[in-house]
């Protein structure tokens, strides 16, 4: 009896030692990877299940929207740069200093390297552009990424071969990286590459989950596609695939690309541990010959009327993001760090600045109705151009057109529910709501006094001035 | 006493009765003609500054960059009526094509509540109206009911415009929108020439 005691006990010991050992594991191996795909100037009517207009070319990108979130107020920063500083850090870009020809201060901490403090592999395939003109010194290794292939700066560097802030044809280069391998110039970035480059970098970002789950390490991949940014021409396999133009081929090519990164998952077996987010840097691409569509919206990037600032965005996680969900709550791209930080369980926003995030994992899991954002600052750069607040937009700076001039009256307010096209301006019915949007913006300037903005063009090392 | 002492006095004492009588009406009607109501009838233009091009303060609202506003809520032109009983206030908002009227206000100025209803494509809204003269100003204060999803239940909104003439060809008006939702109140200068 008593040796069945010590015995019985052994194996109670032994079981709970292996029982924690494997909830250990459990919880490191649980941890979600990331899969971030974030194609370039994609207006919301180039998406079937957006209402597309260019006929049934994204049924893979339908078939995510059924398996998961599809947000119909998504928001985003007016422009490339921009963009990406503000999906990186979680910040509004305007406290990042973030501009095309200087890049992003290496101070600011990235989605990368939060995920990379915690054991992540984080890898980048496809187009940077937060290093400026010289992006050798603000590369994606120094930013918390593993390794890096593609297109350092924008895709229209490929029409001339000079790269930006150059003047010399054949400066364009497509170029790779690591944490420890500084970055090279793998060949030219002419028009051949442009047409191949998203291919190469979704096979890459494929090699490298397969890597990954191999290593049995959560994995990042951002695999920001060129695509459909003008010169929109798509890879040779796409070439008058859909009959609809070259946009429509190129949107074929997006949907494709899609397809393989989701089948990949699917083939390692970490679906349910996988979440992934399909949305576009800024609204639709403007420029002719290869001029988007915004959808319902008016307006196209480099403006901050709802065709720049509103993309499709679609997120996945099966199992604890309900499928074939549709909301017209507010959320910003910049709520994602906040968000994959939840997800993740790791406490990796950085709390030495002022992050303009908000965590929405408990909305998108449907554990609450509404979305954690109430309202949405629209910078042009320095400028705040306009404020939306739940379905309410005041124009502080009305200036409908990409680069092009204020028009008085500056200030008009739309209500994007019943004029989505910004064209009645309302204000005189509603004088009420600057009340709240002053509200807004000056709860943001104040947090400036405490956290000042990076100044645009700061070099490294960027030291915050002083906080009050 | 003498009876002509008698008859002096009482004239003395019926003359100054009268002066003073005399007087008094006279300070009523000169006091009374200044207190007559200002005429803002006419047609009036909003003066527009020039939209500025110095560069943006970065989280400031652009107010600080350019002389946006918020306007007096009346557009421009806009063609006031007023006569004793009440003062209107028409201007056109919708296009040709739109096919609809030009808005219309109408305020009474006998201190009785007025309602006008505004349409904007969001329903009838149900503005009311009282209106007040402070000297030569016109005090017009409106409420009117919000109810928005943004906010956890329908709130009030008050605005408050001055009308003043400033001359005979320059109309002011001054409007203060009250805080709502724990934001602050803010109050718009409009300039409008007469024509």
């Amino acid at each position: 009896m008593k040796r069945f005691a010590i015995l019985s006990g052994a194996c109670i010991v032994l079981w709970a030692g292996a029982f924690i050992s494997a909830r250990d594991q459990g919880a490191s191996s649980a941890r979600p990877n990331i899969v971030l795909m974030f194609p370039d100037n994609l207006g919301w009517g180039e998406v079937n299940v957006y209402g597309g207009v260019r006929g049934a070319i994204t049924p893979r990108l339908d078939r995510m929207a059924a398996e998961g979130l599809r947000l119909n107020n998504f928001n985003v920063e007016f422009s490339c740069t921009v963009s990406r500083a503000a999906l990186m850090t979680g910040r509004y870009a305007v406290r990042t200093g973030a501009s095309q020809a200087a890049g992003m201060t290496l101070w600011e901490t990235t989605i990368a390297e939060g995920l990379q403090s915690i054991g992540y592999a984080t890898g980048l395939f496809g187009k940077w552009h937060l290093g400026g003109d010289r992006p050798e010194n603000r590369n994606p290794s120094q930013q918390g990424f593993d390794e890096y292939y593609g297109v350092p700066r924008t895709s229209n560097e490929s029409l001339t071969t000079i790269a930006q802030g150059q003047k010399e044809p054949n400066t364009a280069y497509i170029w790779e990286g690591s944490k420890t391998a500084p970055p090279k110039n793998v060949k030219l970035f002419d028009l051949d590459a442009r047409r191949t480059v998203d291919r190469e970098s979704v096979e890459k970002s494929i090699a490298f989950m397969e890597r990954s789950v191999r290593d049995k390490k959560p994995f990042f991949v951002y695999y920001p596609m060129t695509q459909i940014h003008f010169p929109t021409l798509t890879h040779p396999d796409f070439i008058g695939k859909t009959g609809a133009g070259d946009i429509a081929d190129a949107m074929a090519e997006v949907d494709y690309n899609v397809g393989r990164m989701l089948d990949a998952i699917d083939r390692l077996g970490i679906t349910r541990n996988t979440i992934v987010f399909w949305c576009a840097d800024n609204g639709a691409e403007g420029r002719r010959p290869w001029r988007g569509s915004s959808g319902p919206w008016s307006g196209f990037y480099n403006s901050v009327m709802e065709g720049g600032i509103r993309t499709p965005c679609i997120v996945r996680w099966p199992g604890r993001i309900p499928a074939g969900k549709v909301t017209n709550e507010l959320v910003h791209e910049i709520d994602f760090f906040p968000t994959i930080a939840a997800a993740v369980g790791a406490d990796i926003v950085p709390k030495d600045r002022a992050i303009d995030g908000i965590n929405q994992l408990p909305f998108f899991e449907g554990k609450q109705a509404a979305s954690s954002r109430e309202s949405v600052l629209l910078y042009a750069n320095a400028q705040l151009r306009a404020v939306k607040w739940h379905d309410w937009k005041l124009h502080y700076v009305y200036a409908p057109e990409a680069g092009g001039p204020a028009m008085p009256p500056l200030m008009r307010l739309f209500n994007l529910l019943s004029d989505p096209k910004e064209e009645s301006d309302i204000k005189d019915a509603n004088p009420w709501i600057q009340s709240v949007t002053d509200r807004i913006v000056n709860e943001f300037t104040e947090t400036m006094k405490k956290y000042p903005n990076v100044p645009t063009n700061a070099p490294d090392p960027y030291v915050p001035q002083k906080m009050q | 006493m003498h009876p002509i002492h008698m008859c002096r006095k009482r004239c003395s004492e019926m003359l100054r009765h009268f002066l003073i009588a005399f007087a008094s009406a006279v300070v009523l009607i000169a006091t009374t003609s200044a207190q007559a109501p200002a005429d803002f009838s006419g047609r009036w233009t909003l003066e527009v500054p020039a939209i500025a091009t110095t560069a943006a303060v970065p989280g400031t609202p652009a107010a600080a960059a350019a002389p946006g506003d918020m306007g007096s809520g009346w557009g421009s032109p806009m063609t006031i009526a007023q006569d004793a009983r009440t003062l209107s206030i028409e201007y056109v908002f919708f296009s040709r094509y739109d096919a609809m009227p030009p808005l219309k206000y109408i305020f009474p100025l006998d201190g009785a509540e007025g309602r006008n209803i505004v349409s904007m494509g969001r329903g009838d809204q149900v503005e009311s109206s009282r209106a007040r003269w402070e000297g030569q100003a016109l005090i017009i204060t409106t409420t009117s009911r919000v109810s928005d999803r943004g906010a956890a239940k329908p709130f009030t909104v008050e605005l408050t415009r001055k009308l003043s003439l400033e001359s005979p060809s320059t109309l002011i008006v001054e409007v203060t929108r009250a805080g709502v939702l724990g934001g602050a109140a803010t109050t718009t200068r409009s300039v409008y020439r007469k024509g």
